[in-house]
């Protein structure tokens, strides 16, 4: 296993935000974690990062504890959920794709056109042309400030790529298109990828796997057999769950089993 | 040029001016930046609880405001990481007090009100031989950690999360560019003094946000324009009899306010907005 979790709880400001949680994650699997807002999706992937210390349980990434990975830690991509930054702030988007070089570089030392190159080539990866390297990345659109940043994630040697809410913001036709690209890159390189996100329709078409998670973990498994599972309900509403479903199975992405 | 370079306090102020220029050039990328101008503004008035507290003390007020000025500077950045109050409540508790107690402080200290004066407003022309050791000392030192973690600094200021995320010591760097901003305060205040410090720590930056899209122009311009503000600004003030400190800050101004005015980016924008006749 590339990622477990085991018996991990964490609290934040003296509310329980996780709970008990044992997770595992498989070496190139694609896996959604869904939840309500406030279910401690987002804390989940900071505690993987070792950004948050639980207070009970232990976690492993590639393993080893978080905090202790030292040179493993370029092999770890993250897209935090997307911020609102000075469209002004002066650095091009190959500067933007080169911060995630910086595990790699090391403390103290400079960039090399090894370095350079294989930001471009991350940036060719998730579909944006050398042409658009040099612009400033705020006179991006906000799609492509995604890809670009997706392109950050994964241009260190990345074997975890995690996705915290990464198409929030985008149109119907992004989401898709982001998807896709994540799902083939995932399928390329053979990344393992742990998505959260609200959009339960569109990562059951993609994920091999979905772990329903409120604070505790309700239900993992392929994504067919949860979106039939009553879970949903019980965690989103019942009002936002069938319509969610309804959407994914007329359009086709979904077949219940 | 002769005249004036003829003398050894001009010699002195004119090598404080090119040294404190680059420093704040350099410093002020990241305070534009990491938008820390409220806080270059806070630590500086600070600093006048230090020079007091070294008065009172004995010892030099430099040193003494060195001290001050980061332990301050450490305490904003706490307070404020950790969430217990907004940062810029915390700034402006901070050198209230810190402005305070030097006030309170040096109404004990009987007749050093002349000495205040230049505290206060600068004397680049009274810049000592070890006042230009201790700018090149601190300068190096400072300059040579904004260089050497550069990447590091600006992933943080960009994305602090994902900086995190990826291994950067971000809370060790924040502190570390807490305490080259209060430094670089401390030696900015004999030449340009405790009102006007903040404003070389912010101005040379906002210039270069003006002319150019990358970080290397607009840090490049920086330094640049902070050189260029202090020694016209200082030349100026000797041929106009005007004092020094102030000089330079208007310098400073007239730069930031022509890139304003003539930025190509504006100018762009103003075009792509214009109505079409």
């Amino acid at each position: 296993m590339i990622v477990s979790l085991e018996n991990v709880t964490v609290t934040l400001s003296g509310n329980k935000v996780l709970d008990a949680v044992t997770l595992s994650f498989a070496e190139g699997t694609f896996t959604g974690v869904v939840g309500p807002n406030g279910a401690g999706k987002t804390t989940l992937l900071k505690v993987i990062l070792g950004l948050i210390k639980p207070d009970y349980g232990t976690v492993r990434v590639f393993g080893t504890p978080p905090a202790g990975r030292g040179n493993r830690r370029h092999h770890i991509g993250y897209l935090p959920q997307r911020q609102q930054f000075d469209r002004r702030f002066p650095i091009s988007v190959l500067d933007a794709a080169m911060m995630g070089r910086v595990p790699c570089i090391g403390l103290l030392r400079f960039p090399t056109r090894e370095h350079r190159e294989a930001a471009r080539k991350s940036l060719e990866m998730v579909g944006l042309d050398r042409e658009i390297a040099g612009r400033q990345i705020g006179e991006l659109s906000g799609g492509q400030q995604q890809l670009v940043f997706l392109a950050r994630a994964l241009c260190s040697h990345t074997k975890l790529l995690l996705l915290d809410e990464p198409t929030a913001g985008l149109d119907i036709l992004a989401q898709q298109r982001f998807y896709n690209l994540v799902r083939s890159l995932q399928h390329d390189l053979g990344l393992t990828v742990i998505l959260v996100t609200h959009d339960l329709g569109a990562v059951a078409a993609y994920a091999d796997e979905l772990v329903c998670l409120n604070k505790q973990v309700y239900a993992r498994g392929e994504p067919g057999r949860i979106m039939a599972s009553p879970v949903l309900g019980e965690l989103f509403g019942n009002n936002l769950f069938p319509r969610a479903k309804e959407d994914a199975l007329a359009d086709g992405r979904l077949v219940c089993v | 040029m002769a005249d004036w370079f003829a003398y050894d306090f001009m010699q002195r102020a004119l090598v404080a001016g090119v040294m404190a220029g680059l420093l704040c050039g350099l410093v002020s990328f990241f305070v534009v930046l990491r938008r820390l101008a409220f806080v270059g503004a806070g630590i500086s008035h600070s600093a006048l609880g230090g020079v007091a507290v070294g008065v009172l003390l004995g010892i030099n007020p430099i040193l003494a405001a060195t001290v001050f000025c980061t332990v301050v500077a450490w305490a904003i950045g706490l307070v404020s990481r950790k969430g217990h109050l907004y940062e810029d409540t915390a700034i402006g508790i901070f050198f209230v007090t810190a402005m305070a107690l030097g006030i309170a402080v040096l109404s004990l200290a009987v007749g050093y009100y002349a000495d205040l004066f230049s505290f206060l407003f600068g004397s680049i022309l009274s810049v000592t031989k070890t006042d230009l050791v201790l700018l090149g000392i601190m300068g190096t030192g400072i300059a040579a950690f904004l260089l050497l973690f550069l990447k590091e600094l600006l992933f943080i200021c960009f994305d602090y999360e994902a900086a995190c995320a990826a291994g950067v010591p971000a809370g060790l760097l924040y502190y570390g560019l807490l305490t080259s901003l209060a430094l670089t305060v401390v030696v900015t205040v004999k030449i340009l003094g405790i009102v006007l410090a903040s404003a070389l720590l912010v101005m040379p930056a906002a210039t270069g946000y003006e002319l150019c899209k990358n970080f290397r122009g607009v840090l490049a311009v920086a330094v640049a324009d902070g050189v260029l503000a202090t020694v016209v600004g200082l030349l100026l003030s000797y041929w106009l009899n005007l004092p020094s400190g102030a000089t330079i800050v208007l310098c400073a101004a007239v730069l930031f306010f022509t890139a304003f005015l003539f930025s190509p980016y504006r100018r762009s924008a103003r075009r792509v907005h214009s109505p079409v006749s």
